[in-house]
């Protein structure tokens, strides 16, 4: 606790009480960043108050405080939650389910790993729904893969290798 | 506030820019659900347009705050029977006089009435508006509580509504301590101040001299506003309450705490419309057990937990 002290301000930009997570903590600087990076409901009723400058600056912020305690938090919490290793280690064929469950394990939702990749999140469904058809063409869909695994902490390379194959194979038989 | 130690009741009150956000169905929610542990008065404080007995499923009781105003009755002798076990209501007036029109000695006799009230919890439903009267009472209140709904009316009315609030609590704290009519004045040179909104106005007041701006900054730690946003209909709408939260936070440096929200319900109109109170006829529902969540967020200080 006395370390987390130090980090107050931080914490108080996000937010978050001193004894917050890095599940929290990543949680908050993402809502902020939605609050204050779009017009949205919240803020566009209170343009007298808060100008683009004022976002802005915020923004920065918030951003500098996320990495901070980003950073903090990752050094004193070395989660290991053996379920999603004994997934992972157990799991040499990566499909779209694979990843859906693996994304479960580690509660990370979908519109989490939109906003972070920047993969559309339409396409982040049809990549765990297998849904190819849906999908486009192979050099996107291998850097969406990528992005997504990587998100998830998996080995990416061999990730997108398995899912790929499938992709190639369904798009010969087309 | 709390300088009475003789006082154990809580009181709660809700207020707000807009009409229709459901302020009164929130504090008839909240009333049921708070007897369930305790004595409860709930008072009906929009004093132009009492509704709140329809939340409860009861025609208007026959004495009012009128009798107070008019008639010196004790408030304690005002109380009338819900029909819900622990729970009193003291209803407003329709007609007679509206809240506008209420002098001061009245209104302090009656709050230091409503203080002594026997109960565990007293809850005040206030109309709509920015009446200093309306905001008086919501100041008086151990709980402030502002209704919002994802709209941007009712958005736009809160932020206006909380500068009033704001303004109100800071004049009168800072007459308590000599600086008589030092908000009105600063506010009413903003021109030539260079006051061009809220926050200005606060760091102009604070760059006063710095007995003020200790005195600010004691008010604004203490100065506590429990948001609850109603008629949710998505997990977007959830998130916004978190955002007006965020700005109340960021931008007027206010405590503001998000204790709940409540799902949009057309059913609340037509548990009102056939005269039952809705917790009674829909206990399982989503919204009930929103209502049981804001009511334990409100008293322990939590808040909603958003979810993307």
């Amino acid at each position: 606790m006395k370390d987390r002290a130090r980090y107050q301000a931080n914490f108080e930009m996000l937010e978050l009480p001193l004894e917050a997570g890095y599940d929290e903590v990543h949680k908050a600087w993402l809502l902020m960043k939605e609050t204050y990076s779009t017009d949205s409901l919240a803020t566009m009723s209170i343009a007298d108050e808060v100008s683009e400058e004022d976002r802005r600056q915020l923004l920065t912020r918030v951003e500098e405080s996320y990495q901070i305690l980003s950073g903090f938090l990752r050094e004193h919490q070395p989660v290991v939650d053996t379920s999603v290793l004994q997934m992972t280690s157990a799991i040499t064929d990566y499909d779209g389910s694979a990843l859906r469950t693996i994304r479960h394990l580690l509660h990370i939702s979908l519109d989490d790993v939109a906003m972070t990749t920047r993969v559309p999140r339409r396409h982040l469904e049809s990549i765990e729904a297998d849904n190819y058809e849906a999908l486009p063409v192979a050099v996107y869909t291998r850097g969406f893969v990528v992005s997504f695994a990587k998100h998830l902490a998996l080995d990416s390379e061999l990730v997108v290798k398995s899912y790929m194959e499938k992709y190639r194979k369904w798009q010969e038989g087309r | 506030m709390a300088s009475d130690p003789e006082r154990k009741s809580v009181i709660m009150a809700v207020g707000g820019g807009k009409g229709g956000v459901g302020k009164s169905f929130i504090m008839a929610s909240l009333g049921m659900s708070l007897a369930r542990q305790g004595r409860v008065v709930m008072i009906d404080g929009d004093l132009g347009g009492a509704n709140l007995h329809n939340f409860l499923g009861i025609s208007r009781p026959a004495s009012s705050l009128t009798d107070f105003f008019e008639r010196k009755v004790p408030l304690v002798d005002l109380v009338a029977s819900s029909g819900i076990d622990n729970l009193g209501l003291l209803t407003g007036m329709v007609g007679t006089i509206g809240g506008e029109s209420i002098k001061h000695a009245q209104k302090m006799k009656l709050f230091s009435q409503i203080r002594k009230l026997d109960a565990d919890y007293i809850l005040i439903d206030l109309g709509a508006g920015t009446h200093f009267n309306t905001i008086d009472t919501l100041l008086l209140a151990d709980k402030m509580i502002i209704v919002i709904t994802p709209e941007i009316v009712s958005i736009e009315n809160m932020y206006n509504f909380l500068r009033n609030l704001y303004f109100r609590r800071l004049g009168s704290v800072l007459s308590g301590h000599g600086y008589r009519e030092l908000v009105v004045n600063t506010w009413r040179d903003r021109d030539t101040l260079g006051i061009g909104n809220f926050r200005e106005l606060v760091d102009c007041l604070k760059a006063i001299s710095p007995e003020v701006k200790v005195i600010i900054e004691a008010e604004l730690r203490d100065f506590v506003v429990n948001l609850v946003l109603n008629k949710a209909r998505t997990n977007h709408d959830i998130i916004t309450g978190n955002s007006v939260k965020s700005i109340c936070i960021k931008f007027f440096g206010v405590n503001a705490l998000y204790s709940g929200y409540v799902e949009h319900d057309e059913l609340v109109s037509r548990s009102a419309n056939q005269r039952t109170p809705y917790l009674t006829s829909y206990p399982a529902s989503r919204c009930a057990r929103a209502i049981e969540r804001l009511t334990l967020n409100i008293l322990s200080g939590e808040q909603v937990k958003v979810t993307r």
